[in-house]
C-alpha cells in the first residue's frame, strides 16, 4: 500500500463524515414535515432540527454523575456513526482500499449501539437501563440483518471489501437481501414502530433520558447520522443501478441524497406515521422473520 | 545454538521445580512466597523469550532429553512456532497470574476457615506444577511422555479449582472438572495405543506414517483414532457437551486460576488440535471429503458452542459464571476457525491458512483479553466479596482502574473495531467467507457466528453495567470497598497494555500467527508493515482490508469534533440527581436488577444451555468431621511441623 492509497483513504473518509454530519439533520427536517402533513398537521420548518441542535448546543449541561461513560459515551457515539459513514461509499464510489471493509464498518456501528446502552446503563436511572437493554435485544435481530444482507452481497462479488460490493453482480440473493434490508429499514433508524428504545410515552426517551444539552444534542446528531447512512447503503449497494458511472462523484453524491430522501420519506415517513408502537417481543419475532429471509440470501448466494 | 536452546529448556523446566519447593517451603509467609514464586516464573518466562528467539530464527528446535529403557519411547521436546506461542503465553500469563496472586491469595489466605498456611501451601506449589506441566505439554512431542504431562496437568488443576474445598458448590465443580477430563483422557490414552500398536513406537513421526496406512487400508481405523483424539481435546478445549465442566470450575476456582485456566488451559486443547489433529490427519494425504467431514463436523460444533455459550453468558448474573460461558463461546470461535482450516487443506492452502490464522489470532486475543477480565472480576470478588451482579453496581468511582481494564476487556471480548479480540473475529469473517463460496455449509455457521457475535457484545455489556456502572448494589455500597492494591493493578494494566497494542497494531498477533501455520504455503495476508491488515481472495482481488491506525485517526478527529462541538456553545455543567419520576428514593432499591436485563428473553436465553446433570454423591464431598477433613487436617499439621 503506497502513501498516496493512505491519503485518498483518508480524504474519502474526511469528505463522507462532514456531508453526513452536515446533512443528516436535513433528511430528519423533511421526515418530521411528511409526517406532519400525513397526520393533516402544518408541522415544524424542514430546517427545525438544526435549530433544535444549535439550541440544544448552548443549554444547560446536567450530569447524574461523573462517570467517564456519560462524559464520552456521546461523542464516541458520533464519532463511531462518522466513521461508519466514513467507509462507506456515499457518491456511488470509494477509495480504492478502505479503511476498513464491511466487518469493520458493522463493528463501528456495534460500537455506537454499544455506547449508548452503556451511556443508558451509567445514569443509574431504571427508565434509562431498561431502555438500554431493550436496545440491546432489538440490536440482537437488528444487526444480523444488516451483516447477513450484506454478507451475502459479498459472497456474490467475493469480496468484503465496498470497492468489491460496488462491483459485485446484482443476482436473486441480493434482491433477496434488498427485499430483508428495506424491511428492516424502520428498526435500523429505530422510528415508530420501532422506537422501542427510546418510548417517549412509557421510558422518557429511554437512554436519552438522562443526557441534556449538548451531550443530547451529540447524541441526537448520531441518531439522525445513522438514519441517513443506513438509508444510504441501501441506495448505495442493494439498488440495482451502479452510480459509479456518474462521471462526477460530487454528482452521484447529489443523485445518492435524492434517493436517500426518497427512500426515507417513502418508506420510513410513512410507517412511522400510521404505526402504533410495537411491544419489545412483537419486534423482535418481526426481527427473526427478516434474519430468516437474509439468511436465504446468504444460502442462495453460496449454493449459487 | 542448540546448546543454548537446551539451556533455556533446562532453565524453564528447573525454575518451575524449584517454584514447587520454594512453594512449601515459604508458605508461613503469604507474601514472600507470591513473590519467590512470581520472581521464578518472570526466569523462565525469560528463558522461554531468549527460546522463542532461537526458533523464530532456526524454524524449529529439537532436543531429545532422554529415554527409558525398556519402553520404545524417547522424551523429546520439539519447538516450532506453534508451540513456542503457547509457551510464551503460559508463562507470561503465568507471570501475571502470579503476581496478581500475591496480595489476593494473602487475603484468602487470612479469611480461610483452616490455618492460612494451609492456604497457601495447596496453592502456590499447585500453581507452580500447574504451570510446569502446561509448558510440558506444549514442549513434548513424543506421544507417550506427551500424555503423561497432558495427565499431570489434571492434577494440579484439581487442587486448585477445589482450594476453598469447604464449599460444597466448589467440590463438586472440582469433582466435576475431575470427572470430565478423566473421561477425555481415556480417550486420548485410547488413540495413542491404537497408533501405538500399529506402529511399534511413540514417537510423532511414527504415529504419522501410521496414519497414512491406515487411511489408505483401513480408513475407518484411521477415524476412530481422529475422533478418540478429537473427543479428549474438544472436552479441554470446553467446548460443549463434552466441555460443561468449564462454566462450573471456572467460578469455582481462585481469581488467578480462573483466568489461568481460560486464558491457558483450555487453549491447550486449541494446541492439540492445530497441532497433532490437523498434522496427523494433514499431512497423511487425507482424501477431500474426509477432510471436509471432519472439519465441517467440528466447525458444526464450535458454532454450537459459540451460540449457547453467549446466550448462557447473557443471561447469567454471576461475574465469573458469565465470563466462563463467554470462554465456552470463544472457545468455539476457535473450533470453528480449526474447523475450516482443516475441511480446506486439500481444496486450497490459502483458505486453510488464512482459517488457521484467524483460529491462532483467536487464541491470543482471547488468552489476553480473557484473563484481562477474569482478573477484574477477581478484584472486584476481592474488594466486595461477591461475584452476585445482583449485589453489584457502580464501581466506577471506587475502582477506576480496574474499571478502565474491564471496558477495555469487555471491548475486546465483544469484538469492537481496535481491540485485539476485533483482529480475530475479522479474520474469521473473511476466512468464513471465502469458505461459504466453496462450500454452503460454511454459510450456516456463519449465520450462527453473526449471532454469537452480537450475544458477545450483550453479555460484555452486562458484566461491566452491572458491576461497574450505574448505582451502586448492597455489597458495592459499602464503605469499605476500595481499589485494589499495585501489586493487583500493574497485572490488569499489563493485559490492557497488551490487548490495545495488539488491537491498534495487528501485525504484533497475526504475524507469529502466520509462522505458526503447520505448512509452508503462503498466507494470503499482506499490508502489515504499514499497520494495515489486507486479504487476497483465491482469485487473487482484494477480499477485505482494515487499516486500524486509519480508523483510530478518523475515530479520534471525530470525536474530538464531537468533543468541540459540545464546547461551542459554552455550557455551564450542573451536577443533578438521577430522577426518579419525582420520587426520592435510594437509587439502589429503584434500579434495574441484573436479573432483569435482556427481559423478557433472559428466560430463553437460559434455557437454551442445558448442563451436563452430574451424579450427586454426597459420600463425595468432604463432611467437617469426615474422614477426608480429619486426614488433611492431619496431613496440614504434618507439613506445619516440619517447615521452619
Amino acid at each position: 500500500m503506497s502513501l498516496t492509497d493512505y491519503t485518498q483513504t483518508i480524504g474519502f473518509a474526511f469528505a463522507n463524515m462532514l456531508l453526513v454530519l452536515l446533512l443528516a439533520p436535513l433528511l430528519e427536517g423533511v421526515i418530521r414535515k411528511l409526517r406532519a402533513v400525513i397526520q393533516s398537521r402544518q408541522g415544524p420548518p424542514i430546517v427545525q432540527p438544526y435549530l433544535d441542535l444549535l439550541k440544544l448546543l448552548a443549554k444547560e449541561d446536567l450530569r447524574v454523575t461523573a462517570s467517564p461513560v456519560i462524559t464520552w459515551g456521546p461523542p464516541v457515539f458520533l464519532a463511531a456513526i462518522l466513521v461508519a459513514a466514513g467507509v462507506m461509499p456515499l457518491g456511488g464510489e470509494t477509495a480504492a482500499v478502505g479503511a476498513g471493509d464491511i466487518v469493520v464498518f458493522i463493528g463501528l456501528l456495534a460500537l455506537a449501539n454499544l455506547s449508548l446502552a452503556a451511556m443508558g446503563f451509567a445514569s443509574g436511572s431504571a427508565f434509562s437501563a431498561l431502555g438500554a437493554s431493550r436496545e440491546m435485544m432489538l440490536m440482537l435481530t437488528t444487526e444480523p440483518v444488516l451483516f447477513i444482507s450484506l454478507l451475502a452481497l459479498g459472497l456474490q462479488g467475493e469480496t468484503l471489501t465496498f470497492a468489491g460490493l460496488l462491483d459485485a453482480p446484482y443476482g436473486i440473493a441480493t434482491l433477496i437481501a434488498a427485499i430483508a434490508y428495506l424491511l428492516a429499514l424502520q428498526m435500523y433508524v429505530a422510528k415508530v414502530p420501532f422506537d422501542i428504545t427510546e418510548a417517549e410515552t412509557e421510558l422518557m426517551g429511554g437512554p436519552l433520558s438522562e443526557l441534556s444539552g449538548p451531550r443530547l444534542a451529540l447524541t441526537q446528531w448520531g441518531i439522525f447520522a445513522k438514519q441517513f447512512i443506513y438509508s444510504s447503503l441501501f441506495v448505495q449497494l442493494f439498488l440495482p443501478w451502479t452510480l459509479q458511472y456518474i462521471p462526477s462523484i460530487a454528482v452521484a453524491a447529489l443523485v445518492n441524497i435524492a434517493a436517500v430522501l426518497v427512500v426515507d420519506v417513502v418508506v420510513v415517513g410513512i410507517v412511522m406515521s400510521v404505526n402504533p408502537r410495537l411491544r419489545l417481543d412483537q419486534a423482535v419475532r418481526y426481527g427473526m422473520t427478516l434474519v430468516g429471509v437474509a439468511a436465504i440470501a446468504l444460502i442462495w448466494a453460496a449454493i449459487l | 545454538m542448540l546448546a543454548a536452546a537446551t539451556l533455556s529448556v533446562e532453565l524453564i523446566f528447573g525454575l518451575m521445580a524449584v517454584g514447587v519447593i520454594l512453594g512449601v517451603l515459604l508458605s508461613r509467609w503469604p507474601r514472600a512466597c507470591g513473590w519467590a514464586c512470581a520472581a521464578v516464573v518472570a526466569g523462565a518466562a525469560g528463558a522461554a523469550a531468549y527460546l522463542a528467539n532461537i526458533v523464530f530464527a532456526q524454524g524449529h528446535v529439537e532436543i531429545i532429553a532422554g529415554s527409558i529403557t525398556g519402553v520404545p519411547a524417547q522424551l523429546v521436546l520439539h519447538f516450532t512456532p506453534l508451540n513456542v506461542i503457547f509457551l510464551l503465553m503460559i508463562l507470561g500469563l503465568g507471570l501475571v497470574a502470579t503476581v496478581y496472586s500475591v496480595q489476593y491469595v494473602e487475603k484468602v489466605a487470612a479469611e480461610s476457615p483452616g490455618s492460612s498456611m494451609a492456604a497457601v501451601v495447596r496453592y502456590y506449589p499447585a500453581l507452580m506444577l500447574f504451570l510446569g506441566s502446561m509448558a510440558a505439554v506444549v514442549s513434548i512431542s513424543d506421544l507417550l511422555f506427551f500424555f503423561i504431562a497432558w495427565t499431570l496437568m489434571m492434577l494440579p488443576a484439581f487442587l486448585l479449582i477445589i482450594h476453598d474445598y469447604r464449599k460444597r458448590e466448589v467440590m463438586r465443580a472440582g469433582l466435576k472438572f475431575l470427572l470430565f477430563s478423566i473421561v477425555g483422557n481415556l480417550g486420548i490414552l485410547l488413540g495413542i495405543i491404537i497408533l501405538y500398536r500399529a506402529g511399534g513406537d511413540f514417537s510423532f513421526a511414527t504415529a504419522r506414517d501410521t496414519m497414512t496406512a491406515f487411511l489408505q487400508v483401513q480408513p475407518w481405523t484411521a477415524h476412530l483414532v481422529f475422533g478418540l483424539l478429537m473427543f479428549g481435546f474438544l472436552t479441554k478445549l470446553g467446548i460443549y457437551p463434552m466441555g460443561d465442566w468449564l462454566p462450573d470450575a471456572h467460578p469455582a476456582a481462585p481469581s488467578p486460576v480462573s483466568a489461568l485456566l481460560s486464558g491457558v488451559m483450555i487453549k491447550l486443547g486449541a494446541y492439540d488440535i492445530a497441532h497433532m489433529a490437523l498434522e496427523l490427519m494433514g499431512r497423511a494425504n487425507a482424501s477431500s471429503s474426509a477432510m471436509m467431514g471432519w472439519g465441517m463436523a467440528l466447525a458444526a460444533l464450535g458454532a454450537l458452542s459459540v451460540l449457547l455459550g453467549g446466550a448462557a453468558a447473557a443471561a447469567n448474573t454471576d461475574t465469573k459464571r458469565l465470563l466462563a460461558f463467554s470462554s465456552v463461546s470463544q472457545s468455539g470461535y476457535i473450533l470453528v476457525c480449526l474447523g475450516i482450516s482443516m475441511a480446506f487443506i486439500p481444496v486450497s492452502m490459502q483458505m486453510a491458512g488464512l482459517a488457521f490464522v484467524a483460529a491462532m489470532v483467536f487464541v491470543i486475543a482471547d488468552g489476553i483479553h480473557k484473563s484481562l477480565l477474569f482478573l477484574t472480576a477477581g478484584s472486584v470478588l476481592h474488594a466486595t466479596g461477591t461475584r452476585d451482579l445482583m449485589l453489584l453496581g457502580g464501581l466506577g468511582e471506587k475502582m477506576p482502574a480496574t474499571t478502565k481494564a474491564a471496558i477495555v476487556g469487555a471491548l475486546s471480548v465483544g469484538g469492537i473495531p481496535l481491540t485485539a479480540g476485533f483482529v480475530g473475529k475479522w479474520l474469521l469473517f473473511q476466512s468464513a467467507l471465502q469458505g461459504a463460496a466453496y462450500q454452503p455449509a460454511v454459510a450456516i455457521w456463519l449465520l450462527a457466528i453473526v449471532v454469537g457475535s452480537i450475544l458477545s457484545l450483550a453479555y460484555a455489556l452486562k458484566y461491566v453495567g452491572a458491576t461497574y456502572l450505574g448505582a451502586p448494589g448492597v455489597a458495592s455500597s459499602r464503605e469499605d470497598v476500595r481499589e485494589v492494591p499495585l501489586s493487583m493493578r500493574v497485572p490488569q494494566l499489563v493485559l490492557l497494555l497488551a490487548s490495545v497494542a495488539a488491537g491498534l497494531w495487528p501485525s504484533l498477533i497475526v504475524r507469529p500467527a502466520i509462522s505458526a501455520w503447520v505448512t509452508t504455503a503462503p498466507v494470503p495476508i499482506s499490508g502489515m508493515a504499514g499497520g494495515a491488515l489486507m486479504v487476497e481472495s483465491v482469485g487473487g482481488t482484494t477480499a477485505g482490508g482494515y487499516i486500524p491506525p486509519v480508523i483510530l485517526l478518523l475515530v479520534g478527529v471525530a470525536a474530538l469534533l464531537a468533543w468541540g462541538l459540545s464546547r461551542l456553545g459554552g455550557a455551564p455543567v450542573r451536577e443533578v440527581r438521577t430522577w426518579q419520576s419525582g420520587l426520592e428514593l435510594p437509587l439502589a432499591t429503584t434500579r434495574l436488577p441484573a436479573s432483569g436485563w435482556y427481559w423478557p428473553f433472559t428466560p430463553v436465553l437460559r434455557s437454551i444451555y442445558r448442563e451436563i446433570p452430574m451424579p450427586d454423591v454426597p459420600a463425595l464431598y468432604p463432611r467437617p468431621d469426615g474422614a477426608f477433613a480429619r486426614g488433611w487436617r492431619r496431613f496440614e499439621r504434618t507439613i506445619a511441623g516440619l517447615l521452619p
